[in-house]
């Protein structure tokens, strides 16, 4: 079942959008890098010419370049996590890190919808047993169906809060979602969430804001704990 | 080398925009940027431009419906495209629409130069 997720249709489209996304935003910043680069030879080639070189200039050309590369480097860090997840079926995982990447690679698809994204980890570190690109897939399943329902200028949120054995993950939006649209993500959300595992906590009802909740639990792919079982006898 | 150009530069990457516009004011143009279609559109409707730089691809009202609405309130103004590698099709479709031409990301800024001073039959 959990095989399923990454070698699904699904999974492996989903795969193919982030790293799409996200190589694009890379390309975006390398593009800038590029630019700057050409202005500080544009500034050495003025002063060639004999108009004076300031320093305040160049040093805020500086440290424009470098918040680009730390904007790669953050970037690059996200998508190597989450391709990270795609390593073992059943692993331990940090619920705030996941969250973090996810809210950075996902980010360019909010911004696109013109929907600002707003991530809140949870308050203490939360490592959980399980399949975090499964996590990962519920979490854009649910974020899709968000976007698709906000508004323009309106904001998405996600939230993980602690509870007794694992997390509850809280997709939230401030526009309502047709019912035809939470039957879709409910059905789509059933053949990823016992790979997590996880179990549907909420879903909005009819002319509800949509807020969906995901309860994240530990341990094995639901469905693989009799097996487990029958193996160890 | 002095020019009495003056361009506006539209695209949501503001550090670009930035850097572009610097770019283009050294080589004597008068450039003003933009962060999405719909400031674009404001600032066309209030100062005269005689090029307007363009990305395909944007948030919101995107390069394509921006050229229409250039085309009907400001017949006339030239537009030229930017496109990543994956917008090729709607940068060729832009031209269709009247865009002068597209260029393709990164920016080769002599070749946007040559491109916008012919646009508007400088020499």
């Amino acid at each position: 079942m959990a095989r399923w997720v990454l070698d699904s249709r699904e999974g492996l489209g989903f795969f193919g959008r982030i790293v799409a996304g996200t190589t694009h935003e890379l390309v975006n910043i390398l593009n800038i890098v590029g630019e700057l680069a050409g202005l500080q030879d544009d500034l050495v080639h003025a002063a060639a010419e004999g108009q004076p070189l300031d320093p305040a200039r160049l040093a805020s050309l500086a440290a424009r370049t470098r918040t680009q590369a730390e904007r790669g480097h953050t970037l690059l860090r996200h998508l190597n996590r989450f391709a990270h997840s795609a390593d073992a079926e059943r692993q331990l995982y940090d619920v705030g890190e996941l969250l973090e990447s996810f809210a950075s690679l996902t980010e360019r698809f909010a911004r696109l919808s013109r929907v600002s994204l707003a991530c809140h980890p949870p308050h203490r570190t939360v490592v959980l047993e399980g399949n975090p690109f499964a996590v990962h897939l519920a979490l854009f399943l649910c974020l899709d169906a968000a976007l698709a329902s906000a508004s323009s200028q309106r904001a998405v949120s996600l939230q993980a809060e602690p509870e007794e054995g694992g997390v509850l993950l809280v997709v939230e939006g401030a526009d309502p979602v047709a019912p035809a649209a939470t039957e879709a993500l409910t059905g789509r959300l059933a053949q990823v969430l016992p790979a997590c595992p996880a179990q549907l906590a909420s879903l909005p009802g009819a002319n509800d804001r949509f807020r969906v909740c995901l309860r994240l639990v530990s341990g094995p792919p639901a469905g693989t704990e009799e097996k487990e079982a029958d193996c160890a006898s | 080398m002095a020019s009495n150009l003056r361009v506006l530069f539209v695209d949501d990457e503001e550090e670009l925009v930035s850097a572009v516009t610097e770019r283009l004011e050294l080589r004597g143009v008068t450039a003003v940027g933009c962060l999405s279609g719909r400031e674009a559109l404001e600032r066309l409707a209030r100062e005269s431009f005689d090029v307007v730089v363009l990305d395909v691809k944007m948030p919101g009202l995107g390069g394509l419906d921006v050229v229409r609405m250039i085309n009907q309130r400001h017949p006339g103004l030239k537009v030229v495209l930017l496109t990543g590698h994956s917008s090729l099709e709607d940068a060729q479709a832009g031209v269709e629409l009247g865009a002068v031409a597209y260029l393709q990301k990164p920016v080769d800024l002599d070749a946007l130069l040559a491109i916008l001073r012919s646009s508007v039959g400088e020499g």
